[in-house]
């Protein structure tokens, strides 16, 4: 709403309250002045009557009295004494007076003089018509008050009495004018006095509120710029708000992708990790394991957080006899970083043997860092057992074709041999024969002699070309240390013990002098004692298939070797059969082990026995002597 | 020609052997031919006298028992005496089966090596004189009319004249007549010859 708007709502308010104030109070007095000029007419009506019949009264009682006193009778007398002295009243107040009528016929006809209309002589007026009422009512003898039309048309306030003596009507009346006037008057100053104060109040009202309402506006103002400035502050913010958190949407939506890249990198690595099929690891420098997959369970038995928790449990697991290929392993791929591959042992946790091929490599960071080694195990028991089978196999067909051989020769000898003996017999038996006739004819006696005699020579040569064909090679003495010897001859067997799950234990003194012999055929003794107890074994438990080989100084310069099983050792008869030749308890054996063994053994001077152990088993031992005493 | 002296074939690759063999089996009076190879016996003409052969088993080239299956693939049903060396039990049970006589091991003891020869040579003997016997009948059976070879098929399953005169849509007459002139060609004095040396060619 604008500024005047409202100082002009504010004036219509106040020219509003001040009309209603001034008209209600002008309307009390107005109705107040009404009823108190009604009744003050009234009494005046009443009391002239009053008056006037009273004169009435006695102008006829005087008549009564005094005939003839009166010429004109005494009602005009009355009237002529009131004409009188209403001339000689001029009226009430500006426009107040008295008028007095008669009805004449059909006219009122007005005795007295009036004040302001046809004065001395007022006409009459119809007593049908609109004018005149107060007068009309009186003469219709009512009485009372009236707001009506006078003889002269003009609204006055009148007072009406009829005149009983004389059927008169008086009436007092005033006009509303004059009624009205002090009202106006007062209507009018009070418009005025409303107006002015209405003025000055708006005046006032306009001057005082003014610097108010400045200061109002100014402060609304300043308010407003501050708003606006708040509001320019907060926009800005906001749009500072709405930046900020698109970036940090986008980086909230960067992060995530990142995040999800890497979880799923992570998922792809792990799943690849771990369904690998081998057991791979990564260990830090010292040893400690970052990463074991699942896969090692299937391997070792072990889970992969018992290998974390206990970073020397890969280190434990490797059995004894490989621990030395670990340890060296350790060392050497700490001392130079390169991709290496080792084969050894583990026990398992249900304690099976495993061979593994571990492979490993360092890993190295962008800065060239070490962080220590990627190693993979892989469980190669099988392909292990493969090639042993197949070297197994191998050497099976080479025993058949051996076997076989044997076969052939021995057929051969006996057809060989066969022939001569039978030439030799029959030459022989037809001789006889010849010599028991009458003529014996000497000549074809002595060509059959003759033929015995070149049989029997070849029969010997074809033994002495298969003796010829069976000797060996020569043996060939030289200085050896005998834990060598029994180190490759172990050496030899050793995937062959490793599948029949045989472990072999060495107590070797090594400060034995060296010994003179033929390695060759000292291995073989070795390796047959060594076949002989794990043969001996075999229906053992696998872990209590245990073997052991010493060697010690023995009595007289001679130091002893012991090969000794942990088998169920050997019955008393079968001791002193056990080292003849064909003598098997085994049944793909020849029974030429021992034998040989013994023959070897004799040939280098040494000794050789058999005894039961205490805690059973069976120890085959032999001396050797010792440096110079041996063979030249 | 079964007084012809009988000759027994001796097979080695051993000259001595064959030599001593030769001379053993000549001491008892028997004829001998010595062969170095199963080839080479092969090869030479077969002698008409009832014979043997002592045939070593293992030899270079065709062995003992690559000759007696030859010898079975041509029909030369010669009884074979096979000494070695080296036999086992299997082999002379194959061999026997197939027709062997003996199976003697060297050195050969000479009675068990002159019996079985002789015993070789009667069955030899025997074996040929059954051969000839019945060629003599198949010549006979041979010389008969093709109707002839019909009324003696049909006789020897003892069928009545009668029988076999409505079997072959002719007069009993004619049967009788034909009948005849078989019991002449066949040389068989009774039916039951006459049977006998129809079960000898087979005809039965």
């Amino acid at each position: 709403m604008s500024e005047r708007k409202r100082i002009f709502l504010l004036i219509t308010i106040m020219i509003t309250t001040c009309l209603v104030v001034t008209g209600v109070s002008i309307s009390i007095l107005y109705e107040a002045g009404m009823t108190e000029g009604r009744e003050r007419l009234k009494e005046t009506a009443q009391s002239q009557a009053r008056l006037i019949e009273a004169m009435a009264r006695f102008d006829a009682a005087h008549e009564i009295s005094d005939p003839g006193s009166f010429p004109e009778g005494p009602t005009t007398a009355t009237l002529n004494k009131i004409i009188d002295a209403h001339d000689h009243y001029k009226g009430f107040g500006q426009t107040g007076e008295f008028t007095l009528s008669k009805k004449e016929g059909d006219f009122i006809v007005f005795l007295l003089s009036h004040r302001h209309y046809d004065l001395n002589k007022p006409k009459p007026v119809p007593f049908e018509s609109e004018l005149a009422e107060p007068m009309r009512r009186a003469l219709l003898d009512q009485s009372g008050t009236v707001v009506g039309v006078d003889y002269r048309g003009e609204m006055v306030l009148a007072a009406y009495e009829p005149v009983a003596e004389l059927n008169l009507g008086i009436v007092a009346k005033i006009d509303m004018s004059e009624v009205r006037a002090p009202f106006v008057k007062a209507g009018l100053i009070g418009l005025l006095f409303a107006g002015m104060v209405v003025l000055i109040g708006t005046g006032l009202f306009i001057r005082i509120t003014n610097p108010m309402i400045r200061q109002l506006e100014n402060r609304t103002l300043e308010m407003e710029k501050i708003n606006e400035e708040m509001e320019q502050r907060v926009k800005e913010r906001t749009v500072e708000l709405i930046e900020t958190n698109k970036q940090l949407k986008t980086e909230i939506a960067d992060r995530k992708r990142v995040e999800e890249k890497l979880s799923e990198a992570e998922f792809q690595y792990r799943t690849i990790a771990d369904f690998t099929y081998d057991w791979e690891y990564w260990s830090d420098l010292d040893g400690t394991l970052r990463y074991v997959s699942p896969a090692c369970k299937r391997i070792s038995g072990y889970e992969p957080r018992e290998f974390i928790e206990n970073s020397s449990l890969s280190n434990e697991i490797v059995v004894p006899e490989d621990r030395d290929i670990w340890g060296q392993h350790f060392h050497d791929s700490r001392s130079e970083l390169k991709p290496r591959e080792i084969q050894f042992r583990i026990r398992r946790q249900d304690g099976e043997i495993r061979w593994i091929e571990h492979a490993c490599q360092a890993v190295v960071d962008n800065q060239g860092e070490i962080l220590g080694f990627r190693a993979s195990n892989r469980d190669i028991t099988k392909r292990k057992q493969l090639e042993i089978e197949a070297q197994q196999h191998r050497e099976e067909l080479a025993h058949l074709v051996r076997v076989a051989t044997m076969g052939e020769l021995s057929a051969a000898l006996a057809h060989e041999l066969n022939q001569p003996l039978t030439a030799i017999l029959s030459n022989a038996q037809a001789a006889q024969r010849f010599l028991t006739g009458d003529r014996p004819d000497l000549d074809e006696v002595k060509d059959i002699l003759a033929d015995i005699v070149a049989e029997d020579k070849r029969a010997g040569q074809i033994i002495q070309r298969l003796g010829l064909l069976m000797k060996k090679e020569k043996v060939q003495f030289e200085t050896h240390s005998i834990n060598d010897i029994i180190r490759e001859a172990t050496n030899l067997v050793y995937y062959d013990m490793v599948i029949l799950n045989v472990s072999i234990s060495m107590d070797l003194n090594e400060g034995l002098p060296p010994v003179r012999v033929d390695r060759i055929q000292l291995q073989q003794v070795i390796l047959n004692f060594i076949l002989n107890a794990s043969e001996a074994m075999k229906d053992r438990h696998p872990e209590s298939r245990q073997m052991e080989i010493m060697t010690r100084t023995g009595e007289s310069d001679t130091i002893v070797v012991s090969v000794k099983d942990s088998g169920k050792g050997l019955e008393k008869e079968d001791f002193e059969k056990i080292l003849e030749p064909f003598y098997t308890t085994k049944s793909e054996g020849l029974g030429m082990g021992l034998p040989i063994n013994k023959r070897i053994i004799e040939a280098h001077d040494g000794r050789l026995w058999v005894e039961n152990d205490p805690d059973g088993g069976l120890t085959f031992s032999f001396t050797l002597p010792i440096g110079n005493r041996g063979k030249a | 020609m079964n007084d012809e002296i009988p000759v027994v074939f001796v097979v080695d690759d051993e000259k001595a052997v064959r030599k001593s063999l030769a001379r053993l089996i000549k001491s008892v009076g028997l004829n001998v031919q010595t062969f170095s190879s199963a080839r080479e016996f092969l090869e030479s003409d077969p002698s008409d006298s009832p014979s043997c052969l002592v045939l070593d088993v293992r030899m270079p080239g065709l062995s003992g028992l690559d000759l007696q299956n030859e010898l079975d693939n041509v029909g030369y049903n010669i009884p074979i005496i096979f000494i070695t060396g080296y036999g086992d039990i299997p082999m002379s049970v194959r061999t026997m089966k197939r027709g062997a006589t003996d199976f003697l091991i060297k050195p050969v003891n000479e009675q068990d090596l002159l019996d079985a020869i002789h015993r070789a040579i009667e069955k030899d003997k025997q074996t040929r004189r059954e051969r000839g016997e019945i060629r003599a009948i198949q010549q006979r059976v041979d010389s008969l009319t093709p109707r002839e070879r019909e009324v003696f098929s049909l006789v020897v399953t003892g069928m009545l004249n009668k029988q076999i005169a409505h079997d072959l849509g002719m007069s009993e007459k004619t049967v009788k007549v034909h009948r005849s002139r078989v019991m002449d060609k066949m040389q068989a004095g009774s039916l039951a010859e006459l049977v006998k040396l129809a079960l000898k060619v087979g005809i039965v």
